[in-house]
């Protein structure tokens, strides 16, 4: 994709040499043949290739050009009146000096090669040699007319200087080969139409040699300025081609004027075909039901016309093939000394991503509604299912408080059994119940208190607490953004498991916290039976229970509920310990609610 | 309990469509310190025919107290409970609403609706039993309700 390519693929007279030059150095096989191929072969990736100006800025030089050959041949045609030539009508005054219809005949020749250089149907290299024959010719009518006065011979090179603007091998050659050619035949023919010293007289083809070699060596030094400058060009070139994101620019009248190979790909068309067409022929935009948009309301040519910049996304491109892209633009003014001069578009095809969004919009909400019924069924099933559990329970604790003395022991038993089974499922209801209620139930986070949570947490667990005769104590506890319900129900589930799973001594339990960046780090330590390290990850799923009902009864969800609600508090959970050495529960607050902005604190 | 003993038993009527809550509350009621005497209807239709005396219900006692279930067939617990509190014949006899729901919309809509107090009928048959008598006690012993509320 990066690799360097020729800028230009049509084959140049020079290149055509240069590949003569290779092949008759390769035909000697030797070391030193070899070098001076591969010098030549350096010397040929040096030279520029020729046709790299962008289309706009040749059009531009060229009627430049154009108009300065038209400068010449009117110029010309009026030094016979001014100079005061002779008013003579003949069929052979146009061929003799001193009249004026020579100098309009002279005038017309130049005139001839700009009526010829503006045909539009030529190539370029062949409209900038036509230009450069006109504006060379002038030249050397010049230096005839003032009777080969040599100081004028400078024009040629005021020319060449010219013809150095279409950066093209064409009026090089052009002008090296005129001036060998016209000063040498003419030099013979009518030396004083081209010299005006003695020397040059005496041998024409020597000075002919001589000026066409100064036309050369000024040539040179012009090219070496034309390949940096296109190597510039080159490199912007490749910079917009290898761009992901389509590129055009417009000119003041809205045509394109250049356009990148990525923009050219998504309109599927070729550079060329783009280039120098209005934009509305090329790109149709689209309004939202279909129909193409108005001139008028487009953004771009808003940008062109008054020089807004806009963006846009999500619009719709059509090609001219009747497909569609959906794009997002940015078009910009480009201004040249504080004047409008057209504007650069870059847009890019964003049909894949819009239909990601799409799927992405339809999963999350799929996901949403079905999050929502699964949690409204859960809700409804923990709810409906108390209502025949209530029965089971009440109808077997009223035969055994009806019937209490009248039942032998197995039957006591028994019931003992069917109101336990009932008392934990209505446990594990309640406990689901919670754990659904979570989410749906969830209140706004504001800022808690948690010494005021664990205190009247440390009060609902007042029964358990004295029963097992546990010390809980606790460090000073900072504000925090929560649900304080929840943060209760996590302080009541981690300090109530510290009790629960106590070892042979009362258990002592401790809460702490500490500032660990931008969250806070709670603490629930004790000094229990712990937990093996294996285990520390299970524990908080859900119904998983590493005891069984007979030592510690429980539902399963506890731990499940702890971790749901600190997730839902942005925070998470974990544990620390070892068998037999207590265990430490961890879990995280963020410092504010994740949402809001950073600068409030709550600390 | 002189109150009680001049009026005769106490009038309570239980809407209520699950016939185990009725023997379960029956049981309760039964066990409870005042007299009473129980009457039962299965829906909201039902029990608004009863207060009205309608049709089958034209001899039926106008009760001193309500023990209203939400969740009801045909007519639920809410409804009931608006066009008893909007009629003025009836809007001062007190009603319970006793139910299974311990949900906050429906608490905050029974007391909308001017239900005079809201229960969550316990799981624990010790505690159910407990709490029908201390509504029982409450509002027959402890609270003082309008004379002639109830036809002597």
């Amino acid at each position: 994709m990066l690799e360097a390519r020729p800028l230009a693929t049509k084959d140049s007279p020079v290149k055509i040499a240069v590949e003569a030059l290779k092949e008759f150095s390769m035909s000697k096989r030797t070391r030193d043949h070899r070098a001076v191929s591969e010098m030549i072969g350096s010397l040929w990736t040096f030279l520029p290739q020729g046709g790299s100006l962008p289309a706009d800025i040749w059009n531009k030089r060229h009627r430049f050009l154009l108009g300065l050959a038209w400068f010449h041949a009117v110029v010309i045609a009026l030094l016979g009146p001014l100079v005061g030539y002779t008013w003579e009508l003949s069929l052979s005054a146009p061929f003799r000096d001193g009249t004026v219809l020579h100098t309009v005949a002279e005038g017309l020749i130049v005139a001839v090669f700009a009526v010829l250089g503006s045909y539009g149907g030529a190539s370029r290299a062949v409209r900038a040699t036509l230009v450069g024959f006109g504006l060379i010719s002038s030249s050397a009518i010049l230096v005839h007319l003032s009777g080969g006065y040599i100081e004028l011979h400078f024009h040629f090179f005021v020319m060449l200087a010219f013809l150095a603007l279409y950066q093209d091998w064409g009026p090089y050659i052009l002008a090296i080969v005129y001036v060998a050619i016209h000063h040498g035949v003419v030099g013979v023919l009518w030396p004083e139409d081209v010299y005006n010293h003695s020397a040059a007289f005496n041998a024409p083809w020597t000075w002919a040699g001589i000026h066409a070699f100064f036309v050369l060596w000024a040539s040179v030094g012009s090219i070496i300025a034309w390949r940096f400058n296109e190597a510039a060009l080159a490199r912007a070139k490749l910079i917009l081609d290898v761009a992901g994101d389509g590129i055009y620019g417009l000119d003041a009248e809205g045509k394109i004027t250049f356009v990148n190979l990525a923009a050219a790909r998504m309109l599927g068309s070729e550079v060329k075909d783009i280039i120098g067409k209005p934009m509305n022929q090329v790109v149709v935009q689209t309004m939202a039901e279909g129909s193409p948009s108005p001139d008028s309301a487009s953004p771009i040519l808003l940008t062109v016309q008054d020089g807004t910049p806009c963006r846009v996304t999500n619009e719709i491109f059509r090609r001219k093939d009747g497909t569609s892209l959906l794009v997002d633009y940015v078009s910009n003014p480009i201004f040249e000394r504080d004047q409008l001069t057209g504007a650069v578009v870059a847009f890019r095809d964003v049909t894949y991503r819009k239909r990601t969004e799409e799927e992405l919009a339809k999963k999350a909400q799929e996901l949403a509604r079905s999050n929502a019924e699964l949690q409204h069924f859960a809700y409804i099933a923990s709810h409906d299912l108390q209502e025949p559990l209530r029965m089971v329970t009440s109808y077997v604790q009223l035969l055994a408080r009806r019937y209490k003395g009248k039942l032998d022991a197995d039957a006591e038993e028994f019931i003992a059994f069917a109101v336990d089974g009932a008392t934990r499922m209505t446990a594990l209801i309640n406990a689901l119940l919670a754990y659904s209620r979570v989410e749906t139930k969830g209140k706004e986070f504001e800022p808690v208190n948690c010494d005021a949570v664990v205190d009247s947490t440390l009060t609902t667990l007042q029964a358990a607490i004295a029963e097992s005769k546990a010390v809980v104590s606790r460090d000073p506890l900072p504000t925090v953004m929560a649900d304080a319900t929840q943060l209760g129900q996590l302080f009541q589930n981690l300090i109530g498991n510290g009790i629960k799973f106590r070892g042979v001594e009362s258990p002592r339990i401790h809460v702490s916290s500490e500032r660990n960046g931008k969250e806070w780090i709670f603490s629930v330590r004790d000094h229990g039976i712990g937990i093996d390290p294996q285990y520390a990850d299970r524990i908080f799923v859900m119904f998983q229970r590493l005891h069984t009902k007979g030592q510690y009864p429980g539902t399963g969800i506890g731990l499940a509920l702890c971790k749901k609600i600190v997730e839902r508090h942005g925070g998470r959970i974990w544990v620390e310990s070892q068998p037999g050495h207590g265990a430490t529960f961890y879990f995280t607050v963020p410092q504010v609610k994740p949402d809001r902005e950073e600068e409030r604190s709550w600390a | 309990m002189g109150v009680e003993i001049m009026h005769g038993a106490a009038e309570i009527l239980l809407v209520e469509d699950n016939p185990g809550d009725v023997r379960l509350t029956r049981e309760a009621l039964k066990e409870g310190k005042i007299l009473n005497n129980v009457s039962v209807v299965e829906d909201g239709v039902e029990a608004l025919a009863f207060l009205r005396r309608e049709g089958k219900y034209a001899n039926a006692v106008r009760p001193d107290l309500i023990l209203l279930d939400l969740n009801l067939p045909k007519k639920d617990g809410r409804e009931v409970l608006a066009e008893i509190k909007v009629d003025p014949s009836l809007k001062k006899i007190p009603v319970v609403v006793l139910t299974t729901s311990a949900a906050e919309q429906d608490i905050l809509k029974t007391y909308d609706l001017h239900a005079n107090c809201y229960i969550t009928k316990p799981v624990d048959l010790e505690q159910f039993i407990k709490i029908v008598q201390l509504i029982e006690d409450f509002w027959f012993t402890i609270a003082r309700l309008p004379s002639g509320v109830r036809p002597l």
